[in-house]
């Protein structure tokens, strides 16, 4: 009970806004109190991991990363590879949210460090349960590091 | 020289046969000795005198006729005559030369030998005789003696077999003759088969002679290489038409090869003319007694139409690997937000909805979310035989235990029986494939079942000779005979959808996964209600069991 208060922060790194919106309902409708922000890209979402810029500047770690793979820019894979090469980052666990089924693509997520690997749901119904799962076991299951504060 | 001496070994071998051979030969191989005259009295006394001569340890054997015509009818019965003593003078002036003409002209007996005896010389002159006629003698009666007579015989019989011996070599060499211009005509058309089976394989052949450093080439090496025909190369012409990048390689596994042993093997490209050929070379080493090598036998095979084709192939191959992903990923996220934000629109609008609206909705998220199926079938089909695991031995019932689990559920929800048979082979397969065969299969028995009626799947293995024969057998709907041909197309579903669901790859799938295993996969069926089997014969790979 406690720890449903307790306030998570979470950055959601994908491009289509449709799909942050969905990710952002399904967390909401859960009922997981969390922070949540918002990058567009790899390079955006590195901004705000490194406080850069005038947007990211009071921004703090955040508990959980949820990376989609397909994206303008720097995607999400070679995003994976710089925060794991990053003393700083590395700990943060990132999960990846995509939608592609190929096994390369799951192979080098967990090659790169990804702490899981989730599939897009069809629908809405199937976004909200598989948050649900999510969320039960990386906010309430996994105690996760305090992080540079 | 050494023909000579086969020859003369062959002539004493004839006139010399081992001693048991002529005490044989003596019993039943007499020399025959024809007598034409028309004088009893003649017959008497050259049978007198002939009764004891032995020849060469054969007896003779006097054979007599009154006249030309009799002569005639012994020579048919006795072709093998060795000797006729002829008269002249008999039924006419002229009978005993006629004779001479028959036997020689008609019969073509140019072996037997002929001595004419006459007691009228004026009616056969001596010298016009014997230039006249094949004969082998002239005797006047007035001077036959016996001694005279003898001489006469052998020298006669001892010429007879001469010709004899001649003749045998003769139709013995021409018979030696005959093979070879068989063995010849053989030899030049295999070696025209060659030279055809090698422009139509696009092989060549050369060998290289190390020590004159002398390489020599077929009619179709020199096509490949775009030479003129009987061309002669060196290793340096031959490393000079090779592209520089390709050399090295070369020149490695050619003295490998020298070196080593084992033979060579080399694919490399070539100029002709302004344009470069892809070549595979392949070779073996001969070498001397002491193990030197002396000689080099090889192949040369233009596969440039090959590596251009494969690399037709693997540009096909990538293109159609980013179409999977871009059907996986960018049609997929469109159809996400049709269904998700229709779902949300519903829920947003909640009880303000009626009935017929909510139907609506159901009906858009529904088919957003069919298709998106459809995408991942679609996929997954493309796919097939592309990406994933390579072939490899596995236990073909391992496959079905683990199709069994991915099933368990399904299966108990029909609440159906599952009987396995048979002997399960293991086969070289691509196991995820495999896997996903059979349990479409069973899932779709254990899916297309009739209301009412407690479903049980038959599932058979068995192993022929060169076959594996797999078969899923169920008592469900079953296929009217008219839409078997239907059945394993994309998309095609012969259920309604309502009742049965599915993205209507499956047996499609099904059908690919066995034709790229080099299978056939179809169905028998009694019709609608009467229950279906699947049957698939997959080539065992050689090396199982």
């Amino acid at each position: 009970m406690n720890q449903r208060l307790q306030t998570r922060r979470l950055l959601i790194v994908e491009d289509e806004p449709g799909d942050a919106r969905l990710m952002q309902l399904a967390i909401v409708r859960n009922g997981f109190a969390t922070e949540m922000s918002s990058a567009a890209d790899g390079r955006e979402a590195m901004r705000c991991l490194r406080r850069e810029g005038a947007r990211w500047a009071g921004a703090v770690h955040p508990d959980l990363i949820l990376l989609d793979l397909k994206m303008p820019g720097q995607g999400g894979l070679e995003f994976l590879a710089a925060i794991k090469q990053d003393e700083t980052l590395r700990a943060i666990p990132v999960v990846v949210v995509t939608t592609s089924l190929l096994e390369a693509d799951v192979r080098r997520a967990y090659e790169l460090g990804a702490a899981g690997y989730v599939q897009k749901p069809a629908d809405l119904r199937e976004f909200i349960a598989t948050v649900r799962i999510l969320g039960e076991y990386w906010f309430k299951l996994v105690r996760l590091p305090q992080n540079g504060e | 020289m050494s023909s000579g001496a086969t020859h003369s070994d062959l002539l004493s071998d004839l006139f010399l046969p081992a001693a048991g051979e002529a005490a044989t030969a003596a019993m039943g191989n007499p020399w025959k000795v024809l007598l034409v005259d028309d004088e009893q009295d003649v017959h008497a006394v050259l049978h007198l005198a002939l009764q004891d001569v032995v020849i060469d340890g054969r007896p003779l054997l006097l054979l007599d006729a009154l006249s030309a015509q009799e002569a005639r009818t012994v020579l048919v019965a006795h072709p093998d005559v060795a000797l006729i003593l002829l008269d002249v003078v008999m039924e006419s002036d002229r009978a005993g030369l006629d004779l001479v003409r028959h036997v020689r002209d008609d019969l073509g007996n140019r072996s037997v030998q002929i001595v004419l005896i006459t007691g009228q010389p004026g009616y056969a002159p001596q010298r016009e005789v014997v230039i006249g006629y094949e004969i082998d003698g002239y005797r006047l009666k007035s001077e036959l003696s016996a001694d005279r007579i003898c001489v006469s015989v052998y020298s006669a019989i001892r010429t007879h077999r001469l010709i004899r011996a001649q003749e045998a070599l003769q139709e013995e060499l021409h018979q030696k003759v005959k093979v070879l211009d068989d063995t010849l005509r053989a030899l030049r058309e295999s070696e025209d088969n060659l030279i055809r089976a090698q422009s139509v394989a696009h092989v060549g052949s050369w060998t290289y002679d190390l020590a004159k450093d002398e390489m020599h080439l077929s009619m179709e090496t020199c096509r490949i290489y775009g030479l003129a025909g009987g061309s002669v190369g060196s290793y340096a012409t031959y490393l000079a038409r090779v592209v520089p990048e390709d050399r090295q390689s070369l020149v490695a596994a050619w003295q490998c090869a020298l070196d080593k042993g084992g033979a060579f093997e080399n694919e490399h490209r070539v100029r002709v003319g302004k344009s470069i050929r892809q070549v595979r070379v392949n070779a073996d080493v001969l070498r001397d007694a002491d193990g030197r090598p002396v000689r080099g036998l090889g192949t040369t095979q233009d596969i440039s139409e090959r590596k251009q084709v494969e690399g037709e192939l693997r540009r096909s191959n990538a293109e159609l690997e980013q179409f999977s992903y871009a059907i996986s990923h960018d049609l997929r996220q469109p159809l996400r937000m049709i269904s998700s934000y229709l779902q949300l629109l519903g829920i947003s609008l909640g009880d303000g909805l009626d009935a017929e609206c909510r139907e609506y909705f159901g009906f858009a998220i529904d088919g957003a979310k069919r298709l998106d199926r459809m995408l991942v079938a679609l996929l997954e089909y493309s796919r097939v035989g592309r990406l994933g695991e390579p072939p490899t031995w596995v236990d073909s019932r391992a496959i079905l235990d683990e199709a069994l689990l991915f099933l368990q559920p399904a299966i108990a929800e029909a609440e159906a029986t599952v009987k396995v048979h048979g002997t399960w082979p293991r086969v070289l397969v691509r196991p995820d494939e495999m896997l996903r065969l059979i349990q479409n299969l069973i899932g779709n028995a254990a899916k297309f079942r009739v209301a009412g009626r407690t479903p049980v799947i038959t599932i058979a293995s068995r192993v022929s000779a060169s076959d594996w024969s797999l078969s899923v057998a169920d008592n469900g709907v079953g296929i009217h005979h008219a839409q078997v041909g239907r059945l394993f197309q994309m998309f095609q579903r012969l259920q309604s959808r309502a009742i049965y669901e599915g993205s209507g790859v499956g047996l499609a799938l099904c059908r690919k996964i066995v034709e790229h295993h080099g299978g056939r996969i179809w169905v028998e069926s009694s019709g609608e209600g009467e229950g279906s089997r699947f049957c698939v014969v997959l080539p065992l790979a050689e090396g199982g069991v």
